[in-house]
C-alpha cells in the first residue's frame, strides 16, 4: 500500500469515527428542547457501551494504519553512527547522499569537539526519514524520531527541512545536543531544553540582549559585567525565592505588572495593585507580598547559553571532569567543571562572549546606506535617459 | 538655477514637510508614552522606550514610504499640469533639469530627519540610559533619510518614467508582484518567493534599509 493511500485513508476514518462520535451528541443536543426529562441509567449505559465501541474502532484503525505505513520503510543507510529507516525508492541518490553526508558530518563534529566518546550526545530514538511535498522547501525531508513508531506518541518529533546535507547536519547537532540535557542530571531543567549545539552568533546575541533588557536589575548589572549578578541570573531560584534574589524594590513595579495575585487576595490589595501601577512605591512592596507567584524573569534559553559556553570551553576532558560529579550538583558548579575553570572566570567569560556577540549584531547603517545611494544613483541614472 | 528650482520644491510641498516633521519629531515622545506602562522610573524608561520603538518602527518606515511617495509625485504633479513647459523652457538640458529636481527633493527629506533626530535628542535628556544600553539617535535619523530617500527616488522613478500612468503602473506592478507570490505559494514553491524576497532585503537589495528594526535604543 503506498504513503498517500495510507495518510489518505487515515484521514477518512478519523473524520468518520469523529462524525460517529458527535453525532450522538448533536441528536442528544437539537433533542433537548423535546426532552423535558432526565434519561434513565440504562439509556446512559447503552451510550456509554456505544461511545467505547466506537473509540476502540476507532483505535484498531489507527494501529493498522501505522502498521502498513511501517511496512513500507523496509530499507535503512547507516550513517554517523545512527540508523536510519527509509522507504525504497522515495528518495533520490542525491537525496540519499545529502543524507549521508549530514550525517557523517555531524558525527565528525561531535568527535572533534568531544572525542571519540559520544555516549552522552547518543540516544534510543528511531529515525524515519521520508520524502515529502512541503509547502516551505518544495521537496522537503521529514524525519521522524521516537522511542516507537506510533505517531501518536508523545515523545514523537518530526523535522521537516530542505534535503541539503548542512540542514541534515543541523538537525542532527540539534538532536545531540538534546540528548546531552538529557543524559546529564538536572540540565534539562536547568536549560528549559532549549539547548543548541549549533550556536550561532546570533543566538549569543539574543541572550545578550535578553540580559541588557531584562525588567530585574540583577539582569542589566550582570549585562554591564558584574559576575555576582551574573551568579544570580544563573541560579535556578526556586518559586518563593525569586523576589530577594532576582528583584530590587526598584523592581517591584514591573513584578507587580507581570505577577499573579493571590486567590485570597482582598480589594485592599487590588487597591494597592492600582496605586503601584500609578506610581506608588510603598503600594508595589505590599502587593509582591501578596503575589501567588513571582515570575523567573530569565529563560532556560540564555541559561543554556552558559552551558553550551562551558562545553565548548571544556571540550573532551570537561565531560570526562563533569561526569565525576555527583547527581545534585549545582548547574553552575557542573558548569564550571565542564569548562575547567572556576566559576568566576566562567561567568566572566560567559558575559564577555554574550557583550560581544551583541555588539557584533548591532547593524552598521554604513553599508546599507551605501546601497541606498547606489540604487538612487541608478534610478537617477534611468530617469534622466528618458525625456517627457 | 539649483535654488529656484529648491525654492519651487519647497513651496510645493511644504505642508507635507512640516506635517511629516512634527510627527517625526514625536515619534519619540510617542514611542516613550506607548511603551510606558508600568515604567515610570527614570531607570526603566529606555525599556519603555524600546518597547514603544518596537510598536511604533513599522508606523515609521510607513511614514518614510509615504513621505518619500508624495515628495516625488506632488512636484512632477505640478510639473505635469503644465505639460513640462517650464522645465523645457529653462536653458539646460532635461537631464540636467531632472537631475536637479531629484536633487532639491533629495536634499528636503533632511527636514523631517533633522526632526526625527532632535525628538530622539529631547527624549534622551529626559530619561538615563543604562550602561548595558545604548542610544542611537543619529543612526536611527540615518535610517530614517536612507529609507524616505529609496521611497522618493522608486517613485521619482515611477513618475518620471511612466509619467501620467504612474498609478496604473504602479497598480499593474503590484498586482503582478503579489500574484506571484501566491502563484509560487500555490504551487508549493515558497522557496523561490523566499529567495526573490531575501535578495530584494538583504545587503545589497534595495530594500535592505528596511529589513532591521529602527530603534532609538539598543544593546
Amino acid at each position: 500500500m503506498s504513503e498517500s493511500r495510507v495518510s489518505r485513508r487515515l484521514t477518512w476514518i478519523v473524520a468518520l469515527a469523529m462524525g460517529l462520535v458527535q453525532a450522538p451528541l448533536a441528536a442528544q443536543t437539537s433533542a433537548a428542547p423535546a426532552h423535558t426529562s432526565q434519561p434513565t441509567s440504562a439509556e446512559l449505559h447503552a451510550r456509554r457501551i456505544e461511545f467505547e465501541r466506537i473509540a476502540s474502532a476507532r483505535a484498531d484503525s489507527l494501529k493498522q494504519l501505522e502498521a502498513d505505513y511501517q511496512a513500507l520503510f523496509t530499507d535503512s543507510i547507516v550513517a554517523g553512527g545512527r540508523t536510519v529507516r527509509i522507504i525504497p525508492g522515495r528518495l533520490t541518490a542525491d537525496e540519499l547522499d545529502a543524507l549521508r553526508e549530514g550525517l557523517e558530518a555531524a558525527e565528525a563534529t561531535l568527535r572533534s569537539q568531544f572525542g571519540n566518546d559520544l555516549t552522552l550526545f547518543r540516544d534510543t530514538m528511531r529515525w524515519r526519514a521520508s520524502v515529502d511535498k512541503s509547502t516551505r522547501y518544495g521537496r522537503g525531508l521529514s524525519v521522524r524520531t521516537g522511542q516507537t513508531w506510533a505517531t501518536r506518541d508523545p515523545a514523537w518529533t518530526l523535522w521537516q527541512f530542505s534535503v541539503r546535507s548542512e540542514a541534515i547536519e543541523s538537525i542532527a547537532l540539534n538532536a545531540a545536543g538534546r540528548n546531552f540535557v538529557e543524559n546529564v542530571p538536572g540540565l534539562y531543567q536547568y536549560t528549559g531544553g532549549a539547548f543548541s549545539l549549533n550556536v550561532r552568533g546570533e543566538r549569543l546575541a539574543n541572550a545578550g540582549r535578553e540580559l541588557a533588557l531584562s525588567w530585574a536589575t540583577v539582569g542589566r548589572e550582570c549585562a554591564a559585567g558584574s559576575p555576582a549578578a551574573c551568579r544570580a541570573v544563573l541560579t535556578v531560584a526556586p518559586p518563593d525565592a525569586r523576589l530577594t534574589t532576582y528583584f530590587t524594590p526598584a523592581d517591584y513595579r514591573a513584578v507587580v505588572t507581570s505577577g499573579e495575585l493571590s486567590r485570597d487576595a482582598d480589594s485592599t490589595v487590588f487597591a494597592s495593585k492600582r496605586r503601584c501601577l500609578e506610581g506608588a512605591d510603598t503600594a508595589c512592596v505590599r502587593v509582591v507580598e501578596q503575589l501567588a507567584r513571582v515570575p523567573d524573569p530569565f529563560s532556560g534559553g540564555l541559561r543554556a547559553t552558559m552551558i553550551e559556553h562551558a562545553l565548548r570551553m571544556g571540550g573532551t576532558e570537561g565531560i570526562t571532569r563533569m561526569r565525576a560529579l555527583p547527581p545534585g550538583t549545582p548547574a553552575l558548579q557542573r558548569a564550571a567543571a565542564l569548562a575547567g575553570v572556576s566559576e568566576d572566570s566562567l561567568l566572566r567569560s560567559w558575559q564577555t562572549t554574550l557583550s560581544r556577540s551583541v555588539a557584533a549584531s548591532v547593524p552598521s547603517p554604513a553599508p546599507v546606506g551605501l546601497a541606498t545611494f547606489g540604487w538612487a544613483a541608478i534610478v537617477l541614472l534611468a530617469v534622466t535617459r528618458k525625456r517627457p | 538655477m539649483f535654488q529656484q528650482i529648491l525654492f519651487t520644491q519647497l513651496k510645493w510641498t511644504r505642508t507635507l514637510l512640516l506635517s511629516m516633521a512634527v510627527f517625526t519629531f514625536a515619534v519619540p515622545m510617542l514611542a516613550w508614552n506607548v511603551g510606558g506602562a508600568g515604567y515610570n522610573s527614570r531607570t526603566i524608561a529606555p525599556i519603555a522606550v524600546m518597547n514603544g520603538f518596537a510598536t511604533l518602527s513599522p508606523f515609521l518606515v510607513v511614514s518614510a514610504w509615504v513621505l518619500g511617495f508624495l515628495l516625488a509625485a506632488l512636484p512632477w504633479g505640478a510639473d505635469s499640469q503644465s505639460r513640462h513647459v517650464y522645465a523645457l523652457s529653462l536653458p539646460i538640458s532635461w537631464q540636467r533639469y531632472v537631475s536637479m529636481r531629484f536633487s532639491a527633493g533629495a536634499l528636503t527629506l533632511l527636514v523631517p530627519s533633522l526632526a526625527l533626530w532632535l525628538g530622539c535628542l529631547l527624549v534622551l535628556a529626559m530619561i538615563d540610559v543604562p550602561e548595558s544600553l545604548r542610544a542611537y539617535p543619529g543612526t536611527l535619523a540615518l535610517r530614517f533619510l536612507f529609507g524616505t530617500l529609496l521611497a522618493y527616488s522608486l517613485s521619482f522613478l515611477l513618475q518620471y518614467v511612466a509619467g501620467r500612468r504612474a498609478a496604473v503602473t504602479l497598480l499593474v506592478l503590484l498586482v503582478a508582484v503579489f500574484g506571484g507570490f501566491m502563484l509560487l505559494s500555490m504551487t508549493g514553491n515558497n522557496y523561490i518567493a523566499d529567495r526573490i524576497g531575501n535578495w530584494f532585503v538583504e545587503w545589497p537589495g534595495p530594500l535592505s534599509i528596511f529589513a532591521n528594526e529602527w530603534r532609538l535604543i539598543d544593546v
